[in-house]
């Protein structure tokens, strides 16, 4: 009888771990993928080795995978991931020296459609009638826009010289003409319903970075105009500003003024849209925090790091920092706090450079 | 240092002047005068290994990189077929082996690499690779080694005439064409090559979407390339010239990540060497002057910058003065005097770029007189503009126990100055550089063996190198610029068999090689620490197999090289080891004086999908139909 009762217990018990296991498949369900709870991060990789990657930070580990689309697909990504755009269940990564967009669920990371043609590729965004459009440098300066199911190349849009980030807001598409090796100061709008160009803002020197913010402001970070003479000294540059425009009627609001001898090439904001860091690119050294009421720059860094990119993200208050030693080694990603405090430092891909899940308006 | 080089001069021209007096009539000198005296005589304790006549003639219309790939263990990288090719020896890095052409190093003074992928083996008589630092006897960049060209010429040589065409896979077409003629005291040599090739092969792109089988694409390539040479006895004294233009219009490919490319490339070169070799009583002197020029014009229409093409030229002169001396009769001296001038117009360097390269060296040579042994000092002080390099001394020993068996030991400091790109480029150059300094040694033992028909020779070697200093890029204060600040230890095991077995009308080869090379990055406490460098394998073999019977051949090539990584810290994945076979079939038909040799290669023989730099494709199998007609 005693023995009968164990017997019991041992099948009660089994039969509980199976329900408790049940319960664990009904949640995984819920997961859409391996790389369903944390951030994307894109890696630039080193020009010619065709080694730029994607690596993934996951919440629930405090832990990064790297190499994530060759670990899942069996190939790499190419020459200069130039930046990854998150939208619904896809993630489409911008190759600017492959001449590609590749396009990946962005969950399993599982790859769907390669975009080929493109010349010299360097964002890409989903407007809100679900269309891809693309930067890229080639033919003086282009948006190219692809048909969300079909990737078809719905349409070709001039714009300005050097085409850089652009930024989804209602009907319109905003682009920032950084001049690429040569002069822009402009936004070209661009209303996705006709896929045309409605108007053309002038702002500051070279516009690289958009975002909106709580007010639905929009501000562009002007990088400034740099010439180099033979020996690549510097001939003479302009300085580096922060523009607030009003997008009902794409009027400058104001301009700010950042410095004269640094240029910062990315512009980010908090995710209650209220605080924007601006900071990276070649000899920045620091970021810095402005808050969208005040009408002059900062002085000092709010971290001092020599960022190679760096992100938000709408799930948490977190700034994610990109360091990149060198080309030829793994760089790092660093997690801060929105007080500026170190949350985490992890090995990430070669020359990590920004986060796949920064919407410009993440609140 | 500069005490050690004074003290060390005084006591070896004390030595020079006490030799004189010994000086004898009853040695014999040689009649033919050896111009390459370092190579030959001062080389004591190294590992030198010559590319036998058979490993030539087989690859005439071929490049001297392919041959090195298959009959050494040079690292060859090469961007596809008949892209930039570069060589490399015992894991170090390309800017670390010198090329020694005709007794003038051709190592680029912009970047300090040399690009072979032009160069027919048909052009080059002597091809020698010396494995291991020889930074005292050959200066800069001789520090994983060197690989010797030489253009020999005898006076009055029989006259003959050939030329070769060679027709292969992808519109490829060579042709070389050569000629030798001569009189009682002049010689004469003239090659001409030209290839064009589409190199339109398929590959399996693994890098797209379910690895279709695809073309390369802007791969073409037209070479033209004459080499002129002369040698004119002057009683016993030989004068010789060699000039030598080349010039390459080439499609660059895209790598495998990308659609189409539209980047072209045309390099042009002229080198031109003058060299006086003259004998008197014991002494050997020798002169030489060289000019070379180069120009690289990159175009590229994709460029978004609005300057799509680019134009890097630079230019050096060097002269050379060396006096061979028999001080004794089991002991002789080289010293020589060597002087470059380089120059850049570029226009990414300061206006009037240039330097002034100087140096003294001097190589002793003590042997026994059955030569069971031998031993070589050699010195070496350069100066760069007004600055002195390190002093440079190796150590070279052989003994022979008995005659089948020789130990050899070498122990060198070497160097390598900095490039005019690490020194100037741009804004980013780092004119405060010091050269890369550092130190090697190998022990080796060799045997042969000769039994009845059959000869077998062993090899073994063993090496470790250090180099302290090794300039690599890294970023300070917001911007790149190279710095002295790699440090980098290579060490591994050589083993080289050949077993000749011969009867009759029948001979057969066996070759096979394997090196082992642990090749690291040392001090640096990130995760680059003790990671083996990029690019250079682990394991590497090189295996052939010949057949000859009267004039038919039959040779199978094997080479294995072993996983390769493509980041310093082996994050992400490093290309993968592969095996590429070949055939070669050739026969030759006899009606004097015409000789018609007819070779069939199947390159590739086991269809390999394989690379050699990361993501540059390689063709599957290919064929190559070789006709060559001689006169003599």
């Amino acid at each position: 009888m005693k023995t009968k009762r164990t017997h019991l217990q041992w099948a009660f018990a089994l039969l509980f771990i199976a329900a408790i296991f049940t319960a664990c498949d009904d949640d995984d369900n819920n997961i859409r993928g391996t790389f369903d709870k944390g951030v994307l991060i894109s890696n630039e990789g080193s020009f010619g080795t065709g080694n730029g990657s994607i690596s993934y930070y996951s919440y629930e580990g405090d832990s990064i995978a790297n190499n994530i689309f060759q670990e899942v697909n069996g190939r790499q990504l190419g020459d200069v991931v130039q930046d990854i755009e998150t939208h619904d269940d896809k993630v489409y990564i911008v190759v600017n020296a492959s001449n590609k967009v590749e396009i990946a669920n962005r969950f399993t990371l599982t790859q769907k459609a390669t975009l080929e043609g493109l010349k010299g590729p360097r964002y890409a965004e989903v407007a809100g009638n679900g269309q891809l459009y693309v930067s890229q440098w080639g033919e003086n300066g282009q948006i190219r826009v692809f048909h969300k199911e079909t990737y078809e190349n719905a349409d070709t849009l001039n714009v300005g010289n050097g085409p850089e980030e652009l930024l989804a807001y209602q009907n319109y598409v905003y682009v920032a003409n950084g001049g690429g090796y040569g002069y822009d100061n402009t936004l070209t709008v661009i209303n996705t319903n006709q896929n045309e160009v409605v108007d053309t803002i002038e702002v500051g020197d070279c516009p690289k970075s958009l975002v909106m913010d709580a007010n639905d402001k929009l501000w562009v970070l002007c990088h400034g105009y740099i010439t180099y003479n033979n020996d690549f000294s510097i001939n003479i540059q302009t300085p580096s500003q922060l523009v607030q425009i009003n997008p009902e009627n794409n009027q400058v609001l104001q301009t700010i003024d950042i410095s004269q001898t640094m240029h910062p090439g990315k512009l980010a904001i908090s995710r209650d849209g209220n605080t924007l860091y601006y900071g990276g690119g070649y000899g920045v050294q620091g970021i810095y925090a402005m808050n969208i009421n005040e009408t002059s720059a900062p002085g000092e860094p709010f971290i001092n790091v020599a960022a190679y990119g760096f992100g938000t993200e709408p799930d948490k208050d977190v700034l994610y920092v990109g360091v990149a030693p060198s080309f030829s080694e793994s760089g790092k990603l660093i997690r801060y706090d929105y007080a500026g405090n170190k949350l985490g430092e992890y090995t990430a891909g070669v020359g990590p450079n920004g986060i796949g899940k920064t919407p410009e308006r993440p609140f | 240092m500069k005490k050690i080089v004074l003290i060390a001069f005084i006591a070896l021209s004390a030595l020079y002047s006490r030799a004189q007096s010994l000086t004898t009539d009853t040695l014999k000198l040689e009649e033919v005068v050896v111009s390459a005296p370092r190579l030959i005589n001062y080389t004591t304790g190294a590992k030198v290994q010559r590319i036998t006549d058979l490993t030539q003639e087989k690859n005439r219309a071929n490049s001297v990189a392919d041959m090195l790939q298959q009959a050494t263990l040079a690292s060859i990288k090469s961007y596809g077929v008949d892209g930039l090719t570069s060589v490399s020896l015992r894991g170090a890095g390309s800017n670390h082996t010198a090329v020694v052409w005709n007794g003038f190093s051709l190592q680029s003074p912009m970047n300090g690499g040399v690009d072979m992928s032009q160069w027919p083996a048909g052009f080059i008589e002597d091809v020698q690779v010396q494995y291991g630092g020889a930074g005292a006897l050959y200066g800069s960049g001789a520090i994983g080694g060197v690989v010797h060209l030489n253009n020999t010429l005898q006076i009055n040589p029989d006259f003959s005439t050939s030329v070769t065409h060679q027709l292969g896979s992808f519109h490829s077409y060579s042709t070389l064409a050569s000629f030798k003629m001569g009189t009682e005291s002049t010689g004469h040599a003239l090659k001409i090559y030209h290839k064009s090739a589409e190199n339109n092969f398929e590959f399996i792109n693994t890098q797209r979407i379910n690895s279709p089988r695809e073309r390369t694409s802007n791969a073409a390539v037209k070479k033209i390339g004459i080499l002129q040479s002369n040698a004119i006895a002057l009683g016993k004294s030989k004068l010789e010239t060699h000039l030598w233009y080349e010039f390459n219009d080439k499609e660059i490919p895209p790598n495998m990540f990308k659609a189409t490319n539209e980047a072209q490339q045309e390099d042009e070169h002229f080198r031109g060497v003058v060299s006086f070799s003259s004998p008197w009583q014991q002494h050997n002197f020798h002169a030489r002057a060289g000019i070379f020029l180069e120009k690289t014009d990159y175009y590229n229409p994709e460029t978004t910058d609005g300057e799509p093409g680019s134009l890097s030229q630079a230019q050096s002169v060097r002269t050379e003065v060396e006096n061979d001396f028999r001080v004794a009769e089991h002991i002789t001296l080289n010293t020589g005097l060597h002087y470059a001038y380089l120059w850049s117009n570029a226009s990414t360097y300061p206006i009037g770029t240039n330097q002034n390269r100087a140096s003294i060296y001097s190589s002793l040579k003590l042997f026994s007189k059955n030569n069971q042994w031998a031993s070589t000092l050699t010195l070496r002080q350069e100066f760069v503009d007004d600055h002195f390099t390190p002093f440079i001394p190796s150590l070279g020993l052989r003994y022979s126990p008995i005659k089948q068996v020789s130990f050899q030991a070498n122990l060198a400091r070497n160097y390598r100055l900095p490039t005019f790109n690490e020194l100037y480029w741009g804004n980013w150059g780092n004119p405060d550089l010091q050269p890369e300094d550092g130190y090697s040694s190998d022990l080796g033992i060799k045997w042969i063996e000769a039994l009845g028909n059959n000869t077998l020779e062993l090899g073994s070697t063993v090496f470790h190198s250090r180099i302290q200093d090794w300039i690599i890029w890294v970023p300070a204060q917001g911007k790149w610029s190279p710095d002295n600040v790699q440090k980098v230890w290579s060490r591994g095991v050589e083993v080289d068999a050949k077993w000749t077995y011969h009867t009759g009308q029948w001979r057969t080869t066996v070759n096979a090689r394997y090196g082992f090379t642990r090749s690291t990055n040392e001090g640096e406490h990130s995760a680059k620490q003790g990671k083996q460098l990029m690019y250079v394998p682990q394991h590497e073999t090189k295996t052939s197999a010949t057949v000859r019977y009267k004039k038919h051949s039959f040779t199978y090539f094997h080479s294995y090289i072993g996983k390769r990584y493509i980041t310093e810290d082996h994050s992400g994945l490093p290309i993968e080891a592969y095996h590429t076979g070949s055939v070669q079939l050739s026969t030759t038909l006899e009606w004097q004086p015409v000789n018609i040799r007819l070779a069939a290669h199947i390159n590739n023989l086991w269809n390999a999908s394989y690379q050699v730099m990361a993501f540059y494709p390689m063709p599957l199998r290919n064929y190559q139909f070789t006709i060559e007609f001689s006169f003599k």
